[in-house]
């Protein structure tokens, strides 16, 4: 395992540009539950470059959203980090820091969340406060880490409604959220998050409970957004339709490990691992697939509970090579010709 | 086809480890039930309780009514250990003429054996078996007048410990059978309710609310006032049970009502009745037996106060009467500022309460979580 | 409605649904939820009509409204029994819907509400045989273990408790229990919508595969415009609680002639990073059923929008070719569709050994 470790550590940053906003490096987090120990991140690297939008496409339980909260420092109590660093770069010019050897209730973590990483999630009324309005909630931030004048972080809150695409930011901002549809409360949850304008916008599935028009507004508003205000994103989605029109680079997980790491228009030109290919095979594609049987993967992801010797995906892997993948856990590595490009498979070693 | 029942032999025979998934529910609940330490704790203590309940007349040296002005406010024997094993001094009664109490002094000189399964007063064990043997009594000469308390004696000279668990009857079973009472009545209304909703759930909803509307304690003391005073004990009993079973279902109904809404609504339900299923078919199958835990959690929880509610009742001279015993009318003894300065003794039916008012919270709650871990 | 030799196996006129909304100590009536609307569909045995729409729309409260577990306000669900012949179930009695039901049945999206946790597998694929009192004992247990095999799970599993499955797996056994009586039809609530991509596309196969195996006609609901594309013959769009739009899968897709048609192919995101477009601006939000507005009900967000559009409904009608649309410009519109494509690689699985791979028994 160490043999390997070292391997995958030199691949990461020979992989990662001097300016990452977030560079994540073995991270291993367990859960300890009654039923027995969830092994939720085995070695997660990737690094965020600054100004981009990296997804992170994988299925439920892949531990996608758990990468997402450790940035944050919000996962759950029963969660132990067991290895990894995550380092936080706020400017290029600026050391950066270890996430996860700052107090989690700290003032120092206090101050990076929020104000320069914020997280936007599924449900939006799950993070707004339903007995205070938008406009109130907005400021909130605000007051708390840009300006002490009210009347000045009023105007901001507006600003930033209007910016999201809000027609009567006015009135929005007196309204509290139970009066807002589905959409408006996750542009709410959006002008939020941006209000003090973060490094990085951590956004989990920020469009999975929305209506397929609502979703095209909301992808369309954060790109304008990202290339206006230049915050880098991690993009945490299962939907790959989104993750190609949203994102810049991707990286694929498959239970608690990156499989693929590629640019986005390698990944669904020039995709590498069974699963990743499997994945695009499996979607249905408007106007391409019409008429052709959709492949399937077969079985399903492996409970959570258990561990599976090798390559977690052989199992359910058609080119999985007897004797190889069932025992001996693939590193990641570059593929042949490409400086962005890694995969963690036997079939390109 | 016949390659079915092979089929499902051979599973089982194959199968080494266990399978989880063939574990019905229930059982993964007295699993997780399990796992709380402290409900289990208390589960352990009620039963030792409801033992000591059912043995009551064995146990109890003495009738719970007999007098002896002999022996008022005696306190707790002391045990000793004698040359026959076990035994208690002599107690001598002498009044203090000053303070005008009774005092007591013990004659060291003589020890009187404390003997196992002893013949005394007649009972009937388990209300069936007529007997009179108790399991320990004191060995006394014909012409002395000693016996043993091992929790003192009360101001007519009962026997404490005696009077406790001849209370412990009354106080632990009524409880118990008024929720069980308020439980099925709760259960029946609150699934009519959920289940056909409409005009039915528009009348028993607005009944529940107008019962809910008085005033509790008043209303308990109204309908208890109410009882005729010269029936049997046992009648009065079961009365004061229906008042509390009553008044008890009410809450228990919405709760049922709630779960019953949500099972109706579920997918389930809702292919059930696709197939052509009948309504009792759904209650039967669907229904009840999913509301059935929090049924049971409900009323695990709704114990505790229907025994303080006796207490309560008793206490105020509204509940069960004396002669008759139960917790409640001990405690009316235990009332007065003399009592806990001079006597304490007499406070040990409070203890008795705590411990079953508390296992029972602690007990109820462990169900609970063990039913709905997410609740 | 339509002409064809095809038979009708279902045609729904002028189906609502209302939902009272009540106020008030003694709960009065001061408003209605207009779910489903008076809408006009019909699908043709052995096909598979998608019927789509945003969260809201009424698309579930139809099928419900069809399968009578609500009770439909006003019009007629005529059903083309194989026993009884044309029967209208918005008017059936009790007793003769229960005659009618094992020949319609109903696969659900939530694959954990739809299954009793209290009930085994066995019990639960075996519920509509033993309501409809069809069979018992170990006849009944041999015709479960058929199902289950039929759905790609081993009969063994058939003592096991739901909790011991996964969510497709679960949606498995729905689809086990719903084929139970041999139905005609059966209403798709969303089935795959609550599951992994991966898991999406097994259960999409499993329900092809029965269709032609059984012969069975499917409607099939659901939000996601590529899943309804891939599994439907024809497709309607549905827009708060009315029908705008029904056409064979290639015509609505390719050549809508509804503008909210239009908007809707605009905005699902492609998984293709060469083609990023913008959305179709659609300014406002989805209307209230409860409050919707005057005429078309699609007009306060409809950059095509006129007078007339204002003041008048448009009805559903047949444009030509089976082509129903609910718009009073449908022939003068000339609205874009989904582009066809051909150039997208369908990348091979990698084969480095020989691996001739059986397909390992579904768990």
């Amino acid at each position: 395992m160490s043999e390997s470790t070292t391997q995958t550590n030199s691949v990461a940053a020979a992989l990662v540009s001097e300016d990452d906003v977030i560079r994540v490096q073995d991270l291993r987090l367990n859960f300890y539950t009654n039923l027995g120990v969830v092994r939720a991140l085995n070695g997660v690297n990737f690094n965020i470059p600054r100004g981009k939008v990296l997804g992170v496409v994988g299925e439920s339980g892949c531990g996608k959203s758990q990468t997402g909260l450790a940035i944050m420092q919000l996962t759950p109590s029963v969660g132990r980090y067991e290895a990894g660093q995550i380092l936080f770069r706020e400017f290029a010019s600026k050391e950066p820091v270890d996430i996860l050897k700052l107090d989690k209730n700290g003032p120092d973590m206090r101050k990076i969340r929020g104000n320069n990483i914020s997280m936007i999630f599924q449900e939006p009324m799950t993070s707004l406060n339903p007995c205070y309005t938008v406009g109130a909630q907005i400021e909130e931030a605000i007051l708390l880490h840009q300006t002490q004048d009210k009347t000045e972080s009023r105007k901001r809150a507006i600003d930033i409604l209007q910016k999201v695409g809000m027609p009567n930011p006015e009135r929005i901002a007196d309204s509290f959220p139970h009066q807002l549809s589905g959409g408006m409360r996750q542009r709410a949850m959006i002008a939020m998050a941006l209000s003090c304008t973060p490094t990085l916008l951590i956004a989990d599935e920020p469009t999975t409970a929305l209506d397929v028009t609502t979703e095209a507004q909301i992808l369309d508003l954060m790109r304008d957004l990202q290339n206006e205000i230049g915050t880098s994103i991690m993009f945490i989605t299962h939907n790959l339709g989104v993750v190609a029109q949203m994102c810049d680079e991707v990286v694929v997980m498959y239970l608690g490990r990156v499989v693929e790491r590629a640019m986005i228009d390698d990944l669904f030109y020039d995709p590498k691992h069974p699963y990743t290919i499997m994945l695009l095979r499996s979607i249905p594609r408007l106007g391409v697939n019409r008429d052709m049987r959709l492949e399937s993967i077969k079985g399903s992801v492996p409970d959570p509970y258990s561990q599976v010797n090798g390559c977690p995906f052989h199992e359910r892997c058609p080119s999985a090579i007897p004797g190889v993948c069932d025992t001996i856990m693939p590193d990641e590595i570059f593929v042949a010709g490409s400086q962005t490009h890694t995969v963690r498979c036997h079939l390109y070693t | 086809m016949a390659t079915v029942a092979e089929e499902l032999q051979r599973s089982r025979k194959t199968k080494k480890v266990e399978d989880v998934g063939s574990i019905p529910q229930w059982k993964l609940m007295v699993r997780r039930f399990r796992q709380s330490r402290l409900s289990v704790v208390a589960l352990g203590v009620l039963l030792v309780m409801y033992t000591l309940m059912i043995l009551g007349d064995f146990l109890a040296p003495y009738p719970h009514d007999t007098l002896d002005s002999n022996a008022t406010f005696t306190p707790p024997t002391q045990l000793v250990w004698g040359p026959e094993g076990l035994g208690v001094y002599g107690l001598k009664q002498e009044l203090d003429t000053e303070k005008f109490q009774w005092y007591y002094t013990t004659d060291t000189s003589v020890i009187y054996p404390l003997k196992f399964f002893v013949p005394g007063y007649e009972y009937r064990l388990f209300a069936i078996i007529p007997m009179n043997v108790h399991l320990f009594g004191i060995d006394t000469p014909g012409d002395v007048d000693q016996k043993v308390f091992l929790w003192g004696a009360d101001k007519e000279g009962r026997d404490l410990f005696s009077r406790v668990m001849k209370g412990a009857q009354v106080s632990l079973t009524l409880g118990f059978v008024g929720v069980l009472l308020s439980v099925t009545i709760g259960s029946i209304v609150g699934t009519a309710s959920g289940y056909f909703g409409g005009a039915v759930d528009n009348i028993i909803q607005r009944m529940i609310e107008l019962i809910r509307s008085f005033p509790d304690l008043p209303l308990y003391m109204a309908l208890a006032a109410a009882l005729p005073l010269n029936v049997p004990v046992l009648v009065r009993f079961f009365l004061i049970t229906i008042i509390i079973a009553l008044i008890g279902w009410t809450g228990l109904a919405r709760e049922v009502r709630g779960k019953v809404l949500a099972f109706a609504s579920a997918d389930y339900t809702n292919a059930a009745l696709a197939a052509g299923a009948s309504h009792w078919y759904i209650i039967t199958k669907h229904l009840i037996p999913n509301a059935m835990s929090h049924i049971i959690v409900v009323g695990m929880l709704a114990i505790p106060g229907a025994i303080g509610l006796e207490t309560a009742l008793s206490f105020l001279g509204l509940g069960i009467l004396p002669p008759a015993v139960s917790w409640g009318v001990l405690l009316r003894d235990a009332q007065t500022i003399q009592a806990v300065v001079s006597y304490p003794w007499l406070l040990l039916p409070v203890a008795c309460l705590i411990i079953a008012v508390l296992s029972f919270n602690l007990l109820g709650d462990g169900v609970r979580d063990a039913v709905d871990p997410y609740g | 409605m339509a002409s064809d030799n095809t038979k009708m196996l279902l045609e729904v006129k002028g189906l609502k649904k209302h939902f009272p909304i009540t106020g008030g100590f003694f709960k009065r009536v001061i408003g209605h939820v207009k779910a489903v609307d008076g809408i006009n569909f019909y699908i043709k045995e052995g096909e598979t009509l998608g019927l789509v729409g945003e969260s809201g729309c009424g698309k579930s409260t139809t099928g419900r409204t069809i399968m009578r577990l609500l009770e439909p306000t006003d019009g007629e669900v005529i059903f083309n029994d194989p026993n009884l012949g044309k029967v209208n179930l918005a008017s059936l009695e009790r007793q003769q819907l229960n005659k009618v039901r094992p020949n319609m049945q109903i696969i659900f999206q939530d694959p954990f509400s739809s299954l009793n946790p209290r009930l085994t597998v066995g019990d639960t694929v075996g519920e509509p045989l033993s309501v409809q009192g069809v069979a018992s004992g170990s006849a009944l247990r041999d015709r479960v273990a058929e199902l289950l095999r039929e759905v790609g799970l081993r009969p063994e599993n058939m003592t096991r408790y739901p909790h011991a499955f996964s969510g497709g797996q679960r949606q498995r056994i729905g689809i086990a229990r719903a084929l139970a009586l041999n139905p005609k039809l059966i209403i798709c609530d969303e089935p795959v919508s609550a599951l992994d991509v991966s898991i999406q596309a097994q259960v999409l196969n499993l329900l092809e595969d029965l269709q032609q195996k059984f012969g069975l006609t499917y409607l099939f609901i659901a939000h996601d415009l590529s899943v309804v594309e891939h599994i439907s013959d024809r497709v309607a769009v549905m827009y708060v609680g009315y029908i705008v739009e029904m056409a064979t899968t290639d015509e609505l897709y390719y050549n809508p002639k509804h503008p909210y048609t239009e908007a809707l192919l605009a905005a699902i995101p492609r998984p293709d990073p060469r083609r990023r477009h913008r959305p179709v601006k659609l300014p406002g939000d989805v209307p209230s059923p409860a409050n919707p507005p005057s005429g078309c009900y699609f007009h306060p967000r409809c950059r095509y929008a006129e007078d007339i559009c204002k003041n008048e409904r448009p009805p559903l009608r047949d444009i030509g070719d089976e082509h129903w649309v609910a718009c009073h410009f449908a022939e003068s519109l000339s609205l874009q569709g989904v582009p066809r494509v051909s150039d997208i690689p369908i990348i091979d699985v990698p084969k480095r050994r020989d691996t001739a791979e059986v397909e390992a028994p579904e768990i």
